[in-house]
């Protein structure tokens, strides 16, 4: 999964202001350290660094199972990805929009019966295409209020693309596997970070001021803290997210 | 006293543990599942169909709850249990029901061999497959596909383009109010497909066995057993897709050996489906169904065995207003070819439903709330 990166060093809208930012926010389930990484740092903003913690509530683990099932390819479910870390998204709320923020294009590829990577997190406005990997057909769709689509069937080696313009958590699924699905969430701003493996994480290029950073998973209501940015600083701020835990097994 | 309290720590720690999965020291399992469809149903019909016909022909209402659980002990081993619960005047049959409708034990290793054992569905026809009221596109259920379940076991796979599947079964495949109720004997069952590209499989699967029981006397069975009087069925499916359209269709040649009767009697039934959808929330469908079916019952001592010639259609749409509810609307009509069997009715009649389904996942509602 390649890295959002910022086209151009964008400007930041914020009033009395007008900072350049080269950002690189690295995006989702390939990058091990989503970090805002750059040449130097303008010496007006600062950034956050943390530690995610995932602490785990009632399991709600799943045997590998499907009551009826079509024949043919398909008819036993894949395994389930058990990286819950990758699914944790911290970002900044109404935080001020760079003038020339753009997120590049993502993907969420249908393979294995799967959505990989589960969750993408990507700036309004951007394309995110959804391409077949597997040998069924998939038929992408979802239904949540700030992005209504359907894709239709369409087999291995095709890719249909949605452009996300609102933002909000769009779930997506599939028509033909109901086991399928994947989440997308469309952020105002580019100051978000997926931890790594280890739960380390850092947003980086940030204004100064005071802000509401939000530790975000799918399964739990949002977890938010405040903190305020210093010019040059690093400021600490580690996350505790109460989630279901994976199996052992990976699934 | 002391007794109750330990009784209700007891079944509270099992409360506990069953949904909490078994602690994180097991290794290889994959813990609960507990999932379901609730469907409310709203009818209109006739009262002239026998197909179609409910509530007397008023206006009526049912209430469907169908839920499964799993749990997987040991890796790819699965337990599984599947109920199901009706009520409400708009049944086919009076009063409310619950039944055990499925389970067992499953054990899939991998995607080229699955083992089920235990109460199954057939292994003839496909349509079982899509009778979950979320999966099938619109409300009613081809007359010559109803899903029957009997004991036994079978193996299903695929390997590439291929798949199969195969099992012997305790009951025949019972066409209810067309045959009699069968005994118990084992009916061995296999199926193939094909699936050449990936939006178009072909299958085909048969199955032969005995189909009365030892409810009839010998001079019914003209003395011989009634295991020697059998069943042969082989159907052949297709499933093509493309894009917003899906079609499915079945066919199934039926041959009944009828005591006291050189010829077998024979029949014929098929049905083709389509759905289409239109925009992300909303489908059409519609289905034509045609059965040139044998009625054979023994009336003393003598045998009938008549074709009864019935078709029907539905068409309808679906709306979805979340990705785990459905709402169907539907019209069916049906017709019996007036020349049937001389005791059915020369019926047809018309079904408008109104269902709405909701799926759930207990465990969820449980961890996160509704």
């Amino acid at each position: 999964m390649r890295p959002l990166r910022l086209r151009s060093a964008p400007r930041i809208r914020n009033p009395g202001t007008r900072v350049a930012l080269p950002l690189v926010l690295a995006l989702s389930a390939g990058a091990p350290l989503l970090v805002a990484g750059h040449r130097s740092h303008p010496p007006a903003v600062g950034r956050i660094e943390g530690q995610v913690l995932l602490s785990t509530a009632l399991t709600t683990r799943r045997p590998r199972f499907r009551i009826y099932t079509d024949p043919g390819p398909g008819a036993r479910p894949p395994a389930h990805e058990a990286d819950e870390m990758r699914n944790v998204v911290l970002y900044l709320q109404r935080a001020a929009v760079p003038d020339d923020a753009r997120g590049e294009r993502a993907n969420i590829t249908q393979r294995d019966e799967q959505f990989v990577p589960h969750v993408v997190t990507v700036l309004r406005g951007t394309t995110v295409d959804f391409p077949n990997d597997d040998e069924v057909f998939h038929n992408v769709f979802s239904l949540s209020s700030a992005k209504t689509f359907d894709l239709g069937r369409y087999p291995k080696g095709s890719s249909r693309s949605v452009v996300f313009d609102r933002s909000g958590v769009i779930q997506v699924f599939c028509h033909i596997h109901s086991d399928m699905s994947a989440v997308v969430l469309v952020l105002d701003n580019p100051f978000f970070a997926v931890p790594a493996e280890n739960g380390r994480y850092a947003i980086e290029g940030i204004p100064p001021g005071e802000y509401t950073v939000v530790g975000w998973h799918e399964r739990i209501k949002p977890v938010t803290r405040t903190i305020r940015i210093v010019a040059g600083e690093t400021a600490r701020l580690d996350f505790n997210i109460p989630i279901p835990p994976a199996s052992e097994d990976g699934r | 006293m002391a007794h109750s309290v330990i009784a209700r720590r007891r079944a509270l720690v099992f409360v506990f543990l069953a949904l909490s999965g078994t602690p994180r020291t097991v290794c290889a399992q994959g813990g609960f599942l507990w999932q379901g469809i609730v469907d409310v149903e709203a009818w209109k019909t006739d009262s002239a169909s026998n197909l179609l016909a409910r509530g007397s022909g008023h206006p009526s209402l049912l209430g469907r709850i169908d839920t499964w659980a799993a749990a997987e002990p040991l890796r790819n081993i699965v337990f599984f249990a599947e109920v199901l619960g009706e009520t409400g005047p708009a049944r086919i049959e009076a009063g409310s029901e619950i039944y055990f409708k499925r389970g067992g034990v499953r054990f899939s290793p991998s995607d080229a061999f699955t083992l089920e054992g235990g109460k199954i569905p057939q292994v003839v026809g496909t349509f079982s497959s899509r009778q979950l009221s979320t999966r099938n596109p619109l409300i009613g259920t081809p007359d010559g596909y109803a899903a029957t379940y009997s004991y036994g076991a079978r193996v299903d796979g695929s390997v590439g383009v291929l798949d199969y599947r195969g099992g012997v079964e305790s009951l025949s495949l019972w066409r209810e109010g067309y045959t009699p109720q069968p005994g118990k004997s084992l009916h061995p069952a296999v199926g193939l497909g094909v699936t050449p590209i990936a939006s178009v499989r072909l299958g085909a699967s048969a199955m032969r066995g005995p189909y009365l029981s030892d409810a009839f006397s010998d001079q019914q069975l003209k003395g011989q057993s009634w295991r020697t009087y059998r069943q042969t069925i082989i159907a052949g499916d297709a499933r093509v897709s493309i894009d917003y359209l899906e079609v499915h269709a079945e066919v199934a040649r039926s041959t009944y050996d009828v005591p006291g009767q050189s010829a077998t009697s024979n029949g014929l039934q098929y049905y083709v489906e389509s759905k289409y959808t239109v925009m992300p929330r909303l489908y059409v469908a519609a289905r034509y169904e045609r059965n040139d079916y044998p009625f054979i019952g023994a009336f003393g001592p003598n045998w009938v065995a008549n074709n009864s010639i019935v078709s029907d259609g539905e068409v309808g749409g679906g709306f979805r207003p979340a990705a785990s509810t459905l709402v169907k609307l539907t019209v069916r009509k049906d017709h019996r070819a007036p020349n049937a069997r001389p005791s059915a009715p020369h019926d047809a009649g018309y079904a408008v439903a109104l269902q709405l389904s909701q799926a759930f996942d207990a465990l969820e509602l449980i961890t996160r709330g509704p």
